[in-house]
């Protein structure tokens, strides 16, 4: 019976799988040691595991709220991650400026004007999503709604990946010396990089909106 | 009594439990049973939430630790948490005695 109710929850959660794990085996440990506490106060097994599961509550009222913890969680690592991986973006490319691994001449000033709007707005994400990680963290003591912030964290990387690479595309639109350094190994080396980041950040921004979804608050269920 | 009125100071309440000493998620629910002398019927499983929550604030530190033999995710007050406590009792008499002035009759 009780066995049954913890895998009603573990089949509603989403997120982290080792979180999920973790929750779930908390509200298991839980369940038998009520379970325990009725059999030793002489009720059967059937009616201990009834009375355990009655006195839980809803299981569904609980498992949205462990979402709500899961979501918050999720998010918070996503940030985190975020918070590091815009400003790493733009750095490699400065990187291989700054070294001189790649012969150029000065950027014409729409190009200069353009790089520093792309370091801008990796800069300006990656502030936001420190204040999310703070948010999600401290936040809760104020009762700070965490499927909002989390869906904040999702939106704000996609719309900071789009507005980069449509400015890295933009730039070499307006460069016509752009073509030829992508055939550079140094220049190669970073675009692979920044793809594979860029595709991590496109997969978490959208596991973000997942799970903030799933974290939706539902009717309070009275008790 | 009151869920709702309840559940709007269950973290001061799971806070308090904890002041003395780490407890996991049934020993803190037997704890508010027996200090209340059985008046909180709360449904057990919202104290699972309510303490990630309280994790994830930074008042209390969870972990996972043998309890009589048994692995048992076990959480601790934090010096976070123990001021917090300390506001919530702070308003808890604040609260309680201008309710009660309002309200009037012996106390």
């Amino acid at each position: 019976m009780t066995g049954d109710a913890v895998a009603v929850l573990e089949r509603s959660l989403r997120g982290p799988r080792r979180a999920r794990a973790d929750m779930v085996r908390e509200v298991r440990d839980g369940l038998d040691d009520a379970v325990e506490a009725h059999l030793a106060a002489g009720l059967s097994q059937d009616e201990a595991q009834r009375r355990a599961l009655d006195e839980f509550g809803d299981m569904r009222a609980i498992a949205a709220e462990l979402q709500g913890e899961l979501t918050a969680r999720y998010g918070r690592r996503s940030a985190v991650l975020l918070a590091l991986a815009f400003p790493a973006l733009t750095l490699l490319w400065d990187t291989l400026w700054l070294t001189d691994a790649v012969p150029m001449r000065p950027p014409a000033p729409a190009v200069a004007l353009l790089a520093d709007l792309i370091d801008t707005m990796s800069m300006v994400s990656a502030v936001c999503c420190v204040a999310g990680v703070l948010v999600l963290g401290v936040g809760a003591r104020w009762g700070v709604p965490a499927n909002r912030v989390t869906q904040g964290v999702g939106v704000l990387a996609l719309c900071t990946l789009l507005g980069t690479v449509g400015t890295s595309l933009l730039m070499q639109f307006v460069n016509d010396d752009g073509g030829a350094m992508y055939e550079l190994p140094p220049v190669l080396g970073v675009t692979a990089v920044n793809t594979a980041i860029a595709g991590w950040v496109i997969v978490t921004a959208r596991r973000c909106l997942v799970l903030a979804r799933a974290a939706r608050p539902r009717d309070a269920v009275t008790v | 009594m009151n869920a709702d009125v309840i559940r709007g100071h269950l973290d001061g309440l799971l806070l308090a439990v904890l002041e003395d000493e780490p407890q996991h998620g049934y020993g803190i629910i037997e704890a508010l049973q027996r200090r209340s002398g059985g008046v909180l019927d709360l449904p057990t499983g919202t104290v699972y939430p309510a303490l990630r929550r309280l994790e994830r604030a930074g008042w209390i530190t969870g972990s996972w630790s043998t309890v009589g033999g048994r692995k048992r995710r076990t959480y601790t007050l934090s010096r976070a948490g123990r001021r917090a406590l300390a506001e919530q009792r702070a308003e808890w008499i604040r609260f309680s005695g201008v309710v009660g002035s309002v309200l009037g009759g012996t106390t």
